[in-house]
């Protein structure tokens, strides 16, 4: 397929090297939005509702409530459980920080400022994940 | 003149956005119903921000137990979640359903879930209308989904009231 070249300066706007457009962000909040749409409702209902329904004699770890460390503890012994929740909080970090920075740019001016903002939420977003999975690792090994 | 270019470049909203702009977000006259349908995606998506701090720093408690010197892991967690999701009127005589939803976890699960329903169901309409799916009833779309969001709200209240041992913020 040839492309020409009014279509193809609009392809590479999607691009993220390409960072005087931010159409690669626009549409990754509207991809992660997705992702935390059904991210977020995997959490609420496994957590909250499926835990809540289960035999406790079968399970002694929740016989201390289904928010108490110990379920949280077992829960996360689930290989599966462990990286959906790892996933979680990329697409979370993804979506909130990349929010934050849209409200932000529309208060604040100066490109010195806008190129710190992104730099230091990029820096918080790695951090935060970094911390989860050190996070759920810990909770683990711990007892 | 280069550089102003690039900032405009760079806004993913509105073009010519500046700081004192800030308050005409709460003018509240002769504005759609697109306008506060924006402005409160903007409201809980800040609020929800918020809470999901709150909710790393709670979880986070479960690695001082030993720091602090108490015997059994979790204990500090075990703890906070208890008391956030003990009833202000317990042993009062009152039903099993009033004394869940007069509790300080009630109220918090309550409005984080409804921030949820309307920022997910508002960013689901965001998505249509950048697809270009039914722009021309944006109003009938938005209330469809609205009315969609209250039951979805009132079902899941109904869920957490039915089952009180469920503690969504204290997680």
């Amino acid at each position: 397929m040839k492309l020409s070249s009014s279509q193809e300066s609009k392809i590479r706007q999607f691009l993220p090297k390409h960072q005087s457009s931010s159409a690669f962000w626009w549409v990754l909040q509207r991809i992660s939005g997705f992702f935390v749409f059904l991210l977020v409702f995997f959490h609420m209902i496994v957590n909250h509702y499926l835990t809540a329904l289960m035999n406790t004699d079968a399970y002694p770890e929740l016989q201390k409530g289904i928010a108490s460390f110990q379920a949280v503890q077992w829960k996360m012994q689930n290989p599966i459980y462990f990286w959906i929740s790892i996933l979680f909080v990329i697409f979370l970090m993804i979506h909130a920080l990349n929010g934050f920075r849209m409200v932000l740019l529309d208060v604040a001016t100066g490109h010195t400022f806008r190129r710190i903002l992104a730099i230091l939420l990029f820096l918080i977003g790695v951090l935060v994940i970094v911390y989860a999975f050190i996070l759920n690792s810990t909770v683990i090994s711990l007892g | 003149m280069v550089e102003s270019k690039i900032i405009v470049d760079q806004s993913q909203t509105e073009t010519g956005s500046k700081p004192s702009n800030f308050l005409s977000w709460f003018k509240p006259f002769s504005r759609g119903i697109g306008m506060y349908a924006w402005l409160f995606q903007r409201i809980t998506g800040l609020c929800l921000i918020l809470y999901v701090v709150i909710h790393l720093g709670i979880i986070s408690t479960m690695l001082l137990d030993e720091f602090l010197g108490f015997e059994a892991p979790g204990m500090l967690y075990n703890t906070i979640t208890a008391a956030m999701s003990s009833s202000f009127v317990e042993g009062q005589g009152f039903p099993k359903m009033i004394e869940h939803a007069l509790s300080f976890a009630f109220f918090i699960d309550a409005g984080l879930l409804a921030g949820l329903v309307y920022h997910g169901y508002n960013g689901v309409r965001v998505v249509l209308f950048d697809l270009g799916i039914g722009i021309r009833k944006q109003k009938t779309v938005f209330w469809i989904l609205f009315v969609l969001g209250v039951i979805s709200w009132i079902l899941a209240v109904l869920l957490i009231l039915n089952m009180p041992e469920i503690v969504l913020a204290g997680e």
